[in-house]
């Protein structure tokens, strides 16, 4: 499984979706139903579980969608090149 | 009736983003204006806004029963609220029904009984919610036990971080009304950065959270986070004692403090706290009754049990509700219940009188805070297997739902995701096991007691 295959599979776990429903370019925190406060928080467990990480406090809080967390990954070493 | 104590120009709302603030005249002056167009009943379509908080408020001062309609049960079972009870106004901040935001009818059409206060809605996953009533007596009984048992005064300015149309943000507002607190009204979430700032710019002294939010905090680091919170309440359901542990000491740490608290809507709502002070000693349990409510331990034949021994719970006291609601003509009755509840959990009390919860008695499981019929479960997701399949539904604990569907089914993933989008909670919480023969009673129905104590692998 590639990054960019592992992280979408994190996102529709923690929120509960299924990959064919979801626009990536747009996906942000509450701009579908599913990304709220507390799924939010199982994206989270979801992505350190994939990539085996530990996510700063401050870049848990930043992660507000499907791009910048890529971004952030890259800090820890994940590239989507 | 909560304001009356309170000087004109005291600030009972902040506006998180923008520091506007509200004041007890600006309350009065809503509740005057309210008053003046007497309505039988009245919905209010709360969101998150300022708006929403004042007219609940104002609603109460005026004494104008109102029941309180979260949005996010969609437009359609808000309507067919509508339709089956006819309410004569609709108050709807966000224009989420009404354009403009407000509606009235010609003629009151549904007769409520004058004690009626506030009707909040209880886990109606299938069909039409019920309601439980609350008296003006029952809210404002429950404000002062809160606001005693937390010692809250002018100095408290809780967040609004758990919304008006659930019991716990309703008695958040209330508490901190009747004793000359404020809160700080924000749209975001605690996992927002925004909020943090929001919260230290508006001075908010409080946060009020259910197990998931403390969870949340726990992760974000909230022991070393800098902020203005010095106080946290918790309620919703059994938090780790763990985390009760690590959350007392956070707040020991910077002199604030933590309250585990225990509750039901239908106890206005809460009927119980821990206070800061008795913890670490009494860790796992959630405390002692409010002022002017008793806990008692029953068994089966209704005996009142001795300390350590376990049986239901029951709690006498005036925040009781005045009954259920499932149709309008329900909404015209007194006092039903008579101050006694049967809360349906079991547990014991020790040598001195604090309460620890050990189970259910009734059918029901606790998820995201919210309690949830498992009776109501089995119905709907008897309408989302295929086939036609039987089900049964079980809980493993608070933030755990165990469907077991019969037969040779597959697809346990979409049944979980579909039934988890319905009941409105993460699918996380839920577990879905297909292609199970049900272990049955005599009678044919499941065997809750062997699939509880199955060893889930």
């Amino acid at each position: 499984m590639s990054n960019e295959e592992a992280l979408k599979n994190a996102f529709c776990e923690g929120l509960g979706v299924q990959a064919d429903t979801i626009d990536w370019d747009t996906l942000e925190y509450r701009g579908i139903e599913q990304w709220d406060s507390v799924a939010h928080m199982q994206v989270v467990a979801e992505i350190e579980d994939a990539f085996d990480i530990m996510l700063d406090i401050d870049d848990v809080i930043a992660m507000a969608d499907f791009k910048v967390t890529k971004d952030i990954l890259g800090k820890y070493d994940v590239s989507f090149a | 009736m909560l304001l009356d104590s309170r000087s004109g120009g005291d600030v009972v709302l902040v506006d998180a983003s923008s520091g506007a603030t509200t004041t007890v005249d600006d309350v009065r002056a809503r509740a005057a204006e309210l008053a003046e167009q007497a309505s039988a009943l009245t919905f209010l379509v709360a969101d998150a806004s300022v708006g929403s908080w004042l007219t609940g408020l104002a609603l109460l001062e005026a004494r104008s029963p109102f029941a309180l309609i979260d949005p996010g049960m969609g437009r359609d079972a808000m309507l067919a609220l509508v339709d089956r009870y006819a309410p004569d106004r609709i108050i709807d901040p966000a224009g989420v029904l009404i354009d403009g935001g407000e509606w009235r009818s010609a003629a009151p059409t549904t007769e409520t009984h004058p004690d009626l206060a506030v009707l909040l809605t209880t886990s109606g996953t299938t069909g039409s919610p019920r309601f439980v009533r609350l008296s003006a007596d029952n809210v404002a009984h429950n404000a002062r036990q809160i606001a005693e048992a937390l010692s809250l005064g002018p100095g408290d300015r809780a967040a609004t971080t758990m919304p008006l149309t659930y019991s716990f943000g309703l008695s958040v507002l209330t508490s901190h009304a009747v004793s000359g607190g404020s809160l700080v009204v924000s749209t975001r979430s605690v996992i927002e950065p925004g909020f943090w700032d929001e919260l230290a710019r508006q001075g908010a002294t409080t946060m009020a959270g259910v197990p998931v939010t403390f969870k949340m905090l726990k992760r974000l680091g909230f022991a070393d986070r800098e902020t203005t919170v010095s106080t946290l309440i918790q309620a919703g359901g059994r938090l780790d004692p763990e985390l009760v542990a690590h959350f007392h000491e956070a707040l020991t740490a910077r002199g604030g403090r933590f309250f585990v608290m225990y509750g039901q809507t239908e106890a206005s709502p809460r009927m119980s706290v821990l206070p800061h002070d008795l913890l670490p000693a009494k860790l796992g349990s959630v405390g002692l009754p409010l002022a002017g409510g008793r806990l008692r331990i029953l068994d089966a034949q209704d005996r009142e049990l001795p300390p350590m021994t376990t049986g239901r719970v029951v709690y006498d006291g005036p925040n009781v509700m005045m009954g259920y609601a499932d149709s309008p003509a329900d909404l015209a009755l007194g006092d039903v219940f008579g101050d006694v509840l049967d809360t349906g959990d079991e547990g014991h009390l020790d040598d001195d009188g604090c309460l620890y919860l050990s189970g259910r008695t009734k059918r029901i499981c606790k998820l995201s805070g919210v309690r949830i019929s498992l009776d109501e479960v089995e119905a709907l997701a008897a309408a989302i297997v295929p086939d036609g399949a039987d089900v049964a539904a079980y809980s493993t604990g608070d933030d755990a739902l165990v469907l077991v569907v019969e037969g040779g089914h597959d697809g346990s993933d979409e049944i979980r995701r579909t039934l988890a989008n319905r009941l409105k909670v993460p699918p996380k919480l839920l577990t879905v096991r297909v292609g199970e023969v049900l272990p049955r009673l005599s009678n044919g129905k499941p065997d809750y007691r062997t699939l509880q104590t199955e060893v889930v692998g």
